[in-house]
Parts: C-alpha cells; sequence; structure tokens
C-alpha cells in the first residue's frame, strides 16, 4: 500500500524589535521578571493599545521574503480563551485579513528544488511566559506578553520529515538574513507546531489531523513527524482512524502524546478588535521597504555563483548561514583567490564547524586570520598540507598563522640547490625505485617524493622537488 | 434549537462542569437566546459591505515617547502573591 504524509507547519517568530507591539515597554529577552511590563501589557482594564511601525515593517519584510502578496490595511482580531498568561482573555491576532497572504520558499531536494507554498503571515502579540514549579504552583512573567510575533503557516505541501526539516532551516536562514528575529529555538524566538496527516492512496483515505506542540528544535520537528506518520499509518491499516486533536511531542520518549480534542476556528471567538482602528499603509511605504530589502540567500547564491565562478554547490553551502556568507566574501576579498577561499571553506573550515557543531561566529577563526594563513600559501611558502597542519594548530591554540610558521620553521624549500641536495640523497638511497619508475611504475614517484618530504620535514616546495627529481631521472 | 453536545462543547472552553439538570435547563435557555438573536436575520443584507468598525482606517502607529512601564513593586501591588518577582498561581496545565 501507498501512504503519502502531508505536512503543514505553523511557526511562531519573535521579532527583534525595540518596543513591544501595542505599547512602549522594551521587547528584550533575559530581563528581570515583570520588569518590562506596564498596563497595556499586563492587561489591566482601560488600557489601550497602539500599534508598533516597527513590527509591522519587519513583517512587510518577511512578507517580501517569502513572496507573499501585501495586504495594504492592517486590521486585528481578538483571539479569545482562557489561560494564565494571557491576562486579558484574548490574544490581539489577525483571522480573516492577515498582513501578508500566499507566498512560497524554495526547498532544494536531491530531485531539484520543490516549492512550498505558503497560506499566510500574520501578526499578533506574544503571550506572558509560565514557569511551573514542582510544588503545584506556576510563575508567571509577562516580559513576553505583547512581544509581536509573526505567524508562518504553510499549505500541506511538505511530505517527509526530511522536507521539514530542510524548510525550517531554509526559512530560518532567510528570517536571520532579513535580521527581523534572531530565530533561537532555545530562545523561544522560533517556535514551530507541526499539522500531520496520511492519505491512503489506493483506497483514497486520509487520517485525521493530529496538531503536535511542544517541539523545542529541529531534531525534535523531524522525530515527531517520523513518530506520527507511523502511528496514522497503523491506525489506518487496522481499519480505524486517528481522531484530531491536539498532542504533546515528548522529547525524552520521543512518542507524541493527547493534549487535549483540537479547537475548532470557531470555539476562539475571533471578533474585530475595536480597540485598534484600520491602518492604511501607503504604497510608498511598502515600496520604500522593498527597495531597503537585505540580499536574500537564493540572490546571494546566484551572485556567488556568477561573481565568484563557484559551483552551485559550493555556492548554496557557503549561503547557508549569513555569517558564512560574510566571511567567504571577507576572505575572497583579502587574498583576492575565489576558488582557494571557496576550496579552504569548503573543506577545512566546514568539517571544523561539523566537528564541533557550531556556526562560524562562534569558531576561533576570523577571515584575517585565515587570509594571513592562505597568503603564505598562494606565494608558495607553505604547501597545501602545511597549512592544513597550521590551521589546525591556529584552532588549538589560538595563536596567528605567523606565528606557528616561524615557531616550527615550516617556510616551504623553494631554493633549487638546496633541494638538489636532498634529492641527490634520495636517489642515492633508493636505486630500487629508479629502477621501477624507468620501467613504468609511475607509483614510484610518488615514494620517492615522499622520501623527500620525509628528509624536508614536509617543507619541500613539491611542485620544485617533483620537477628536479623528474630532470634527475631522466638524466637531465 | 441548540443541541446538548453543543452546549457542551461551549462549556468546555468556558470551563465549566454541567450536571444533566443543569445541561437540561441551560439547552433550554440558551436555545431561548439564540432564537431571540436570531431575530437580526430578517434584515437583507445582501450587497451590504462588511463594517469592521467605526472610524475606518484612521488608526495610527504609538510615538515611541510616552512609555509606561511599571516599576516591579507596582506591577505585583494587586496580586495576593508573588515570589522572586513572577506572579504566583496554582499550576493549571492543558
Amino acid at each position: 500500500m501507498s501512504y503519502k504524509t502531508l505536512v503543514g507547519l505553523e511557526i511562531h517568530v519573535e521579532l527583534m524589535t525595540e518596543r513591544k507591539m501595542f505599547c512602549n515597554c522594551k521587547n528584550e529577552f533575559g530581563s528581570m521578571p515583570n520588569t518590562n511590563v506596564c498596563p497595556v501589557c499586563l492587561g489591566l482594564p482601560g488600557a489601550l493599545p497602539v500599534m508598533d511601525k516597527q513590527a509591522v515593517k519587519y513583517a512587510i519584510m518577511a512578507g517580501i521574503a517569502f513572496n507573499c502578496e501585501i495586504d495594504n490595511t492592517i486590521i486585528m482580531d481578538r483571539k479569545s480563551y482562557f489561560y494564565p498568561d494571557l491576562t486579558k482573555g484574548y490574544q490581539i491576532s489577525q483571522s480573516d485579513f492577515p498582513l501578508c497572504k500566499g507566498g512560497f520558499l524554495e526547498i532544494t531536494l536531491k530531485e531539484g528544488t520543490k516549492k512550498i507554498r505558503l497560506e499566510r503571515i500574520h501578526i499578533e502579540e506574544d503571550t506572558g511566559k509560565q514557569i511551573h514549579t514542582d510544588h503545584g504552583t506556576t510563575l508567571l512573567d509577562f516580559n513576553r506578553s505583547g512581544v509581536p510575533l509573526i505567524e508562518i503557516v504553510t499549505k500541506p505541501d511538505i511530505n517527509s520529515a526530511e522536507e521539514a526539516r530542510l524548510f525550517l532551516e531554509k526559512l530560518k536562514n532567510t528570517i536571520k538574513y532579513i535580521g527581523i528575529s534572531d530565530v533561537k529555538m532555545e530562545e523561544g524566538s522560533l517556535r514551530c507546531d507541526v499539522n500531520i496527516n496520511v492519505v491512503d492512496e489506493d483506497k483514497g483515505i486520509k487520517s485525521n489531523i493530529s496538531e503536535i506542540k511542544n517541539l523545542n528544535s529541529f531534531k525534535s520537528v523531524v522525530k515527531a513527524i517520523e513518530y506520527e506518520q507511523e502511528r496514522h499509518i497503523a491506525l489506518l491499516e487496522s481499519g480505524k482512524n486517528t481522531d484530531k486533536e491536539t498532542r504533546r511531542f515528548n522529547e525524552l520518549t520521543g512518542e507524541t502524546i493527547l493534549m487535549r480534542k483540537k479547537f475548532q476556528a470557531s470555539d476562539y471567538r475571533y471578533q474585530f478588535e475595536a480597540d485598534l482602528s484600520k491602518i492604511k499603509l501607503s504604497d510608498d511605504w511598502i515600496k520604500e521597504i522593498e527597495s531597503t530589502m537585505p540580499e536574500l540567500p537564493d540572490q546571494k547564491k546566484k551572485r556567488f555563483i556568477e561573481q565568484y565562478n563557484i559551483t552551485e554547490y559550493d555556492a548554496s553551502v557557503l549561503t547557508q548561514s549569513k555569517e558564512l556568507s560574510f566571511f567567504f566574501e571577507e576572505l575572497v576579498s583579502l587574498i583576492e583567490d575565489s576558488k582557494l577561499a571557496a576550496n579552504w571553506v569548503m573543506t577545512d573550515v566546514m568539517r571544523r564547524l561539523n566537528e564541533e557543531d557550531k556556526e562560524i561566529a562562534k569558531l576561533n577563526l576570523s577571515a584575517q586570520s585565515l587570509a594571513e594563513l592562505l597568503n603564505y600559501v598562494k606565494s608558495g611558502k607553505i604547501n597545501n598540507n602545511t597549512a592544513k597542519k597550521v590551521l589546525r594548530e591556529m584552532l588549538e591554540t589560538n595563536k596567528t598563522a605567523s606565528f606557528i610558521i616561524e615557531k616550527n620553521g615550516l617556510i616551504q624549500i623553494s631554493d633549487e640547490d638546496e633541494l638538489e641536495k636532498i634529492i641527490d640523497e634520495v636517489i642515492k638511497e633508493n636505486q630500487q625505485s629508479i629502477e621501477d619508475f624507468k620501467n613504468g611504475k609511475d607509483r614510484a614517484l610518488g615514494f620517492l617524493m615522499g622520501q623527500i618530504m620525509k628528509k624536508t620535514k614536509g617543507k619541500a616546495n613539491p611542485n620544485t622537488a617533483n620537477k628536479i627529481l623528474i630532470d634527475k631521472i631522466n638524466g637531465n | 434549537m441548540i443541541s446538548k453536545e453543543e452546549v457542551k462543547d461551549i462549556a468546555q472552553i468556558a470551563k465549566l462542569k454541567f450536571d444533566d439538570d443543569e445541561l437540561e435547563s441551560f439547552t433550554e435557555k440558551f436555545s431561548l437566546v439564540l432564537d431571540f438573536v436570531h431575530h437580526i436575520n430578517v434584515v437583507d443584507t445582501d450587497g451590504v459591505e462588511p463594517c469592521y468598525g467605526i472610524g475606518d482606517e484612521n488608526g495610527f502607529f504609538k510615538e515611541y515617547e510616552k512609555e509606561q512601564t511599571l516599576d516591579r513593586e507596582e506591577v505585583l501591588k494587586n496580586t495576593t502573591e508573588s515570589e522572586y518577582g513572577y506572579f504566583k498561581i496554582l499550576k493549571v496545565v492543558e
């Protein structure tokens, strides 16, 4: 039997505005509890909200980046539900008239690119934060209450856990590029809910949609999708079906558990938020935002391929994060050799990042310090293999390339007289290999080069040494 | 006429629990209220643009000068219990 998995994501992103969405309290992560609050964000009676311009601007930037249609009128709604972190009894959100409609994001699969369509992006306020104690009590902090959010809703175009991961990575990267959020899942500035069901394509039966909450990392998203996929298929196979419900992912067991019956939109009793009049956005302002948009990952990738003459694969890796792309461009400008820069970043630097599971900003290496090392390679003062060793030492000790090269006397021997003496010794000691080479065994040459490197402690300029060696064997 | 199931659902959203007698009585009363409100459906609204509020499109963005952030002492003044600068309540988990 063939099953198709349908996944739609709802992603909340906290916007890095200076102030909160409807009041002038600071929008700041990590302040002392309840120190960035006022009558508006505490939901005290009589307090009135007023819209933040920067929040709207950032949401529009997201809309542009994700190819949405931007509505030029802002209409806010009240979404009513009961929860202690929501003091007003309703969240100011958008229902029928989201600020951004439609749109899409492309992900790169082995088979090619795939378009994941968006349903909408709307703006809303964040709620307070609850800390549950072990003594049956909950502590409430309202610093987060009223922080501006965008909710990005995809269509169910995602068909696997891997596609979901690729989509989230691309989305996170794009948002980082436009600088509207720090998108840190561990700090809650990026949150993701999964809507999932499966279709039995032979029988044309669908399972009911489950919504999965409490996903704290991309890994959890992947695991939750894989778990749910199996659960849905198993139920359909036994002639049953899933319930339309909200489930919670348990990180420790990798399973999902029932939270509650899924709310219907009507249960939220959406109504127009009469405390905020409609705001008409001028076309000029939207155009101005459009014209000041920073370069997006796909645009940068295209430019890298053209400008630096690198492969599409290299370009997509190098533009994966904003910081890495900046690192690469700075390196290129310092050593004026895009191929060399790409090779080093793609191999040694990336390997290190993967090994340590770090981002480039956290690695003990600046573009300037790598450039200093690569300039030694470019000018032939050290060879590639030596440079790799130097880089390792740079990362371990935080010393500069020049310090390590001088301290260890690694400058390459390019002096022909000096090399000739060494090569003469090698030839004298390895007559058998010379014969082998003359009899057509090319591998012997590699062995002889190895002997030269051994005698020079790896410092022989390989090109010069190779040339001298062959000339001598051929009796010139 | 509203069904008992619908009343149950609404009660759940409002965090209320009804016994059978109450459910019976609320279903009846609910229906009376709804029937009354449904009189508004007599008005013909075909072709009329929905109105989302008066004072259309005169909304504005806030200015940054008027900051009203409160001292924490002031914030927690009216709560019955607080701890470490947080409001303290009984745990409610859904």
